[in-house]
């Protein structure tokens, strides 16, 4: 779910601009030269998830899993997945540098929102094969509708009721991408979560 | 052995970034008119002879134009009369011109800049190092972690697995998905042990300085200036009488 470069206008841009830079700001905190193998690996690790496609009919989706971004992350979601957009902007043209900011609020907002509201859940193992798929399948919903409705927010303030069709069309578009990610996100938390309970404890408790 | 010479990685960034800001600033279609076409010749004359060069940009080029297509189709016709939407027309035609100058501009003043070179140039121009440090780690870590994915999927080809919509298609991919997590924990914790093994303890970010401004070559600094100039014109082209 990018936003092409040209596609919103420049208040929306400098809002969501502003938006990303106290995310990132609160997430390069966390952020030490000790720590920084890990968000690299983190960001390396969103950014082939990307391409990772599921057939549907004749077409294809990619995941996106930014729910399970967060709950391993927290707020460092911010900073790993803006450098993995400003590296797919260069290579896939997949957004664009002047839209990094809206991009990367759409997707690490509500990945941080994901993480707040559901590590807690997740850090006393060993948690229940059921407690770990809830927790997977609600960090895929908070994820791909928070990012669908940040996503339709920016669109109206640059369009308003001209994009509202296409606002319509995106935001049923994002249904089998959020079907395939709840169940996707749910089985690899439940895996995550039997085979390295610990990945999910905060960053800054993590042994690095 | 010859050698390329490539602009400074800032000033292609800067204007780039030029070209982006002044797209999203005018709402006239004469400029945008003007600075697709010139986008366009000078792609034209860029991919001339370079036919791999072609794919990549007609790759690009369908990717957002494809995003445009339902600009098109949801905004400039009014469905129940079957009739043209006029704003909606006009605000899909801005948008198109728009998505396609930026992404010829990005594709030419870009080209060739890797990962690295994004994160030095982003620095240089203001970005946090850290910011810049971990771009710079993240293109060393996906080379990696695509290998660890490459035999992994190697792997489950060799048990006949094919990638089809249905649960089986699903629990694979979470599998990959756990499996590569796994994989950049595991690799994370060896790193961290290396590091300390060695007595590293820095606080410092490891990032390469860029040149210093005044060193650049004249012909470094004319891209930007270049870019500014034909941007600036084509900006104050309603202003000469030309209608938008």
């Amino acid at each position: 779910m990018h936003i092409a470069e040209g596609v919103l206008d420049i208040p929306t841009l400098v809002a969501s601009a502003g938006c990303t830079t106290v995310g990132i700001t609160i997430g390069l905190r966390r952020l030490t030269p000790g720590t920084l193998p890990t968000a690299a690996l983190f960001a390396a690790v969103f950014f082939l998830i990307g391409t990772i496609h599921i057939p549907i009919g004749v077409g294809s989706v990619h995941l996106i899993l930014n729910g399970l971004i967060g709950l391993l992350l927290g707020w460092l979601a911010f900073p790993v997945i803006f450098v993995a957009l400003a590296l797919q902007a260069l290579l896939f043209s997949f957004g664009g540098f002047t839209s990094l900011g809206a991009n990367t609020l759409l997707m690490a907002l509500p990945a941080v929102i994901a993480g707040l509201i559901l590590r807690p859940l997740l850090r006393r193992p060993p948690s229940s094969k059921r407690r770990l798929l809830a927790v997977g399948a609600l960090a895929a919903t908070i994820g791909i509708l928070g990012a669908t409705l940040i996503a339709a927010t920016m669109l109206w303030s640059t369009g308003g009721e001209t994009l509202l069709g296409l606002i319509t069309l995106v935001a049923a578009a994002q249904t089998p991408v959020w079907l395939i990610d709840v169940i996707v996100t749910a089985l690899a938390v439940s895996m995550l979560g039997r085979a390295r309970p610990t990945a999910f404890i905060s960053e800054t408790q993590r042994d690095v | 052995m010859s050698h390329v010479h490539h602009p400074d990685g800032r000033l292609r960034l800067a204007a780039t970034l030029v070209v982006s800001i002044a797209t999203a600033l005018t709402t006239s279609l004469a400029s945008l008119l003007a600075m697709f076409l010139i986008a366009l010749l000078a792609m034209i004359f860029k991919t001339a002879k370079d036919k791999a060069l072609i794919t990549n940009v007609g790759r690009r080029l369908f990717r957002v134009n494809a995003f445009l297509l339902l600009v098109w189709i949801t905004s400039a016709i009014t469905w129940r009369d079957i009739a043209l939407d006029e704003d909606g027309a006009l605000f899909a035609m801005q948008m198109t011109l728009r998505v396609n100058i930026v992404t010829f501009a990005a594709t030419l003043l870009l080209m060739r800049m890797s990962g690295v070179e994004l994160g030095r140039a982003a620095v240089g121009l203001g970005l946090p190092n850290a910011l810049g440090t971990l771009l710079a780690q993240l293109v060393r870590q996906v080379a990696l972690l695509s290998e660890t994915k490459t035999r992994l999927e190697r792997a489950m080809r060799a048990r006949a697995y094919r990638p089809a919509f249905g649960f089986r298609s699903l629990h694979v991919s979470a599998q990959l998905v756990a499996w590569l997590i796994i994989h950049a924990l595991a690799r994370s914790e060896r790193l961290s042990l290396g590091l300390r093994a060695r007595g590293i303890s820095s606080s410092r970010w490891p990032l390469r300085t860029s040149t210093v401004w005044r060193a650049l070559p004249k012909s470094d600094w004319s891209i930007l200036v270049a870019v500014m100039l034909i941007v600036g014109l084509c900006l104050v082209l309603p202003r000469l009488g030309i209608p938008s």
